[in-house]
């Protein structure tokens, strides 16, 4: 989907998702995708539109560019110190990084973007749709390491080394689906 | 700060800070103020426009909302995380990301992003002219007692139960000057 907020200084809201699967061999895998425009290789994700809060927008960019539906996914979350359900709020999951970075090709442009880290012990589902990457990659520590710096954003290799190295160990998986797409109901009835 | 995207089922940003005082007595104390509007207690907090980032916002509506400047604070944040980006501005870890409908009726939501924070001492300035002057420092049974949804917000309620239960305890304490605002 295209930028939202166009004006110079403007930022809009992303989401994205690094996926590890443990069920490939002896070493756990990052996900990564090669962007068609860039040339580079990044996670999964995409704009939060105005209608959707971060967890619809996740649920849809992952099924569109990875394929996984997210009752595949168990997502990492702080080990129990977390707030589980609020009454009457939709508590969406905390973010392993929240950041805001903008684009040498547009400058005046910034995206703040909500990052998940998710475990995958399968295949996903599905296929990525028409118009997505199809070339998903799926990397081990020691390769993720090796890509060659024009082929990747540094952020991008520095936090999928965090993903397989500590927050893979020290967060804890929980499913997906026990935090809810469709909004939770408010108190009042919006009729 | 007004309504950014108001069309039907729309969303905006906001961000918002929970505050605790270790320094009134034997019991740590959660900071609320009541809110012009809705008549409730809530945590301090407003819209994050859309020329800023939520750690931008949070700076901005802590001075003009509790007259706390980040340099008066500490940042509760989790053991584990990630600590520095290069080519990216990293924010502070969150203590809850929700979504809620903003008032009864309208079909506007806020997606808010909730810091928690301690401080040693009383702020350095007054909240400004037109903001709430009613704070208030709450004890974890007073917090309690409060009747929810008409005393005070449920979700000021229970994200501060759970800052001052858990991870009061469980996160530590960061210098917020690790976070910056621009690259």
């Amino acid at each position: 989907m295209g930028h939202i907020h166009n004006n110079i200084g403007e930022h809009d809201q992303t989401v994205s998702a690094f996926i590890v699967r443990t069920d490939l061999g002896d070493e756990p895998r990052l996900m990564l995708h090669m962007h068609k425009k860039l040339g580079k290789l990044l996670q999964v994700g995409g704009h939060i539109e105005l209608n959707e809060n971060p967890w619809q927008a996740i649920h849809h960019e992952l099924l569109e560019e990875s394929g996984y539906d997210l009752n595949q996914l168990q997502i990492l979350q702080p080990k129990q110190f977390r707030i589980k359900t609020l009454d009457y709020v939709t508590v969406h999951p905390i973010p392993i990084v929240q950041s805001t970075h903008g684009f040498e090709i547009w400058p005046g442009h910034y995206h703040t973007d909500t990052t998940y880290a998710f475990v995958a012990n399968s295949d996903p589902n599905n296929e990525p749709v028409d118009g997505e990457s199809q070339d998903i990659r799926w990397v081990t520590y020691k390769e993720l390491c090796a890509v060659p710096e024009n082929e990747i954003i540094d952020n991008i290799r520095e936090i999928g080394k965090l993903v397989l190295t500590v927050f893979l160990k020290e967060w804890e998986q929980v499913p997906s689906d026990e935090f809810p797409v469709v909004n939770v109901k408010p108190k009042w009835s919006l009729g | 700060m007004p309504h950014i995207h108001t069309e039907e089922n729309q969303h905006d940003f906001t961000a918002s800070a929970h505050i605790i005082r270790l320094d009134l007595g034997d019991e740590p104390r959660l900071m609320l103020h009541m809110h012009r509007k809705v008549h409730m207690l809530l945590q301090a907090g407003g819209h994050v426009e859309l020329e800023e980032n939520p750690w931008q916002s949070i700076r901005h509506e802590l001075v003009e909302e509790t007259g706390y400047r980040l340099d008066d604070l500490k940042l509760l944040q989790p053991k584990i995380r990630m600590k520095s980006l290069k080519t990216a501005v990293l924010h502070p870890t969150p203590v809850c990301i929700n979504t809620h409908s903003y008032q009864k009726g309208l079909d506007h939501k806020h997606i808010d992003t909730i810091y928690a924070f301690v401080a040693s001492g009383a702020p350095t300035e007054q909240p400004l002219e037109g903001e709430s002057q009613d704070i208030r420092w709450v004890t974890l049974a007073e917090l309690k007692a409060f009747k929810p949804e008409t005393e005070v917000s449920t979700i000021a309620q229970q994200v501060g139960e759970f800052i001052l239960t858990v991870l009061l305890e469980e996160w530590e304490l960061v210098d917020p000057k690790e976070y910056k605002f621009t690259l």
